[in-house]
């Protein structure tokens, strides 16, 4: 029942971090900005999510809440951004560090370690847990993919690809990348809440490095599927969230034999072992223009 | 139309490096005209065009449209106005989309970007299909799909100018953009530019390499010299013009001393 029970998990997880697979989509390959919020919106969502629950409160509700909280993250840095006229990266270490403080209270009030009683869940079982997340991230994913084919998508797109063209296009650029910040950490606060939800338990560091998470998903999706569509692309993430964390799995074993220093060197290793299998034969100079 | 009034643009104003681009230019462009400006390099062909597109700002001077005073417009206000063809491909196509989603871009400028409606649909395809083949221009129809950063250069500025026009831009804005081609495919795309101008009846303001087409083309000819307009050639005192004569008319211009004093 256990290895059920922890297969089960760890296909949750990786869908939730398919969804910072999706931020990092939106902030660094459309948009084409460096957006460090995820972090912080993960934590925030994670938090308020546990602690709204912990409370008394629907849990889809929460689910809303959080997801508001980190489009509220990503709106903090958008206007740094372009109102301050900060560098995208330090208005979102600014808006990290400012979110800090929220995030410790909403810690307390949710009383430290979480343990959510299923039922205020409604979730018995990790199978209900992990079809509940399958729903919910499919749902998002499609609506993410809808939204990137409408015109609006292939507006945001055109930002990414230059801000004078994009304005000479009629696009405001202020507003599009508002709008595309607040998307992608909303979809990462979900993200958060999801992670909460399935190891029934938050902290105020649950969500450091989840860029990282986020990135290495990118990369190793699109490394193993080599996907030409948006479509692909987006399954490219649940695969490379999934390679992933399946790794970080194999370093804690790892880990459990020879001691715990050597967790990071077996990922760093693993890691490039898989991206030296899957190198490109053939250099295509044109591939980033 | 477009009403130019001692317009200045000075580049590093207050610097060492200060450098006056535009001298105190006025002209009047008459609704469906062609304007074509010629000069050495240097002359401030490229600082009028760029002044006009929104890429730059001027010192001085005022620029109307019909009863507006436009400005103070940044380039977001003057998109609806001008559309830029200029030697910089990325001013006038986004280069990280097809060239399909590039002209389905152009023509949603006027609205609002919808959230639901699909960007490219079957219909919008066939018809940029249709359009590309009546264009006949090197078989673009055949290129729809593909990255506009992979499509050569002739193509963009077409690409260009077809938005432009989609998007029912008032003014076409065009910088120099057969330069750097072979000699067959720049009369390629001249022959097609000349085609585009003169289907869509859109008021255009270009800068050309080539002189004949220069003379031959437009309504009217501005020579500029050291950022001043020297002499505004109509159509009658063109007809009576070689491609030599005009060439000879800018390299005759005053140097910048002289230019100066005359102010």
């Amino acid at each position: 029942m256990h290895v059920i029970d922890s297969t089960l998990n760890l296909l949750s997880l990786s869908l939730a971090f398919t969804l910072i697979g999706l931020n990092v989509c939106i902030s660094s390959k459309i948009l084409n900005v460096t957006d460090l919020t995820c972090d912080t919106s993960v934590t925030l969502g994670g938090c308020s999510y546990g602690a709204l629950v912990l409370s008394g409160m629907n849990p889809f509700v929460a689910f809303f809440i959080s997801m508001c909280l980190g489009a509220g993250a990503g709106l903090i840095t958008a206007c740094l951004a372009s109102g301050v006229r900060m560098e995208p990266v330090l208005a979102s270490i600014v808006t990290l560090t400012a979110l800090q403080t929220l995030i410790v209270k909403l810690y307390e009030w949710g009383n430290g370690y979480l343990k959510i009683t299923p039922s205020a869940l409604s979730l018995q079982t990790s199978l209900d847990n992990c079809i509940t997340t399958v729903m919910i991230v499919t749902c998002l994913c499609v609506l993410f993919y809808k939204m990137l084919n409408s015109e609006y998508g292939l507006a945001m797109r055109v930002y990414g690809g230059g801000r004078i063209i994009s304005e000479s296009m009629g696009i405001n650029n202020n507003r599009m990348f508002c709008v595309g910040l607040m998307v992608g950490n909303g979809l990462a606060a979900i993200a958060g809440a999801l992670i909460t939800q399935t190891s029934c338990s938050f902290s105020t560091s649950m969500g450091s490095g989840s860029i990282v998470f986020g990135l290495a998903a990118v990369i190793i999706g699109e490394k193993m599927l080599n996907p030409k569509t948006i479509r692909g692309e987006i399954c490219g993430y649940f695969l490379g969230a999934l390679m992933y964390k399946l790794l970080l799995e194999l370093a804690t074993l790892c880990g459990a034999s020879f001691g715990s220093e050597y967790n990071n060197v077996t990922i760093a290793v693993v890691l490039t072992f898989l991206m030296a299998l899957m190198r490109e034969k053939k250099r295509d100079t044109l591939e980033n223009v | 139309m477009i009403h130019a009034e001692e317009v200045f643009v000075v580049f590093y104003k207050g610097t060492p490096l200060e450098r006056i681009a535009l001298h105190g230019v006025s002209f009047s462009v008459q609704q469906g005209e062609i304007i074509s400006v010629v000069g050495n390099n240097g002359c401030g062909r490229s600082a009028l065009l760029s002044f006009l597109a929104g890429h730059i700002s001027s010192s001085f001077g005022k620029l109307w449209l019909d009863k507006m005073d436009i400005t103070s417009q940044t380039l977001f206000d003057r998109s609806m106005i001008f559309s830029s063809v200029f030697y910089d491909l990325n001013l006038g196509s986004a280069g990280n989309l097809t060239v399909a989603e590039n002209l389905a871009l152009a023509g949603m400028h006027h609205q609002p970007h919808s959230i639901i409606k699909p960007a490219l649909t079957k219909e919008a395809n066939d018809m940029f299909f249709e359009q590309l083949k009546n264009l006949d221009f090197m078989n673009m129809e055949l290129l729809l799909t593909e990255k506009v950063n992979l499509i050569s250069k002739a193509h963009r500025h077409v690409l260009a100018m077809l938005m432009a026009v989609i998007k029912g831009a008032k003014v076409l804005l065009i910088d120099e953009h057969s330069t750097g081609l072979d000699q067959k495919t720049a009369a390629m795309l001249l022959e097609a530019t000349e085609k585009i101008i003169k289907s869509s009846g859109m008021t255009t303001i270009m800068a050309v390499n080539d002189p004949k087409f220069s003379l031959d083309v437009a309504d009217r000819t501005f020579v500029l010299s050291h950022g001043q307009i020297v002499s505004r050639l109509d159509k009658e005192a063109k007809k009576k013009m070689k491609p030599e004569d005009l060439v000879a008319l800018f390299n005759l211009a005053p140097p910048p001393d002289a230019a100066e004093a005359r102010r």
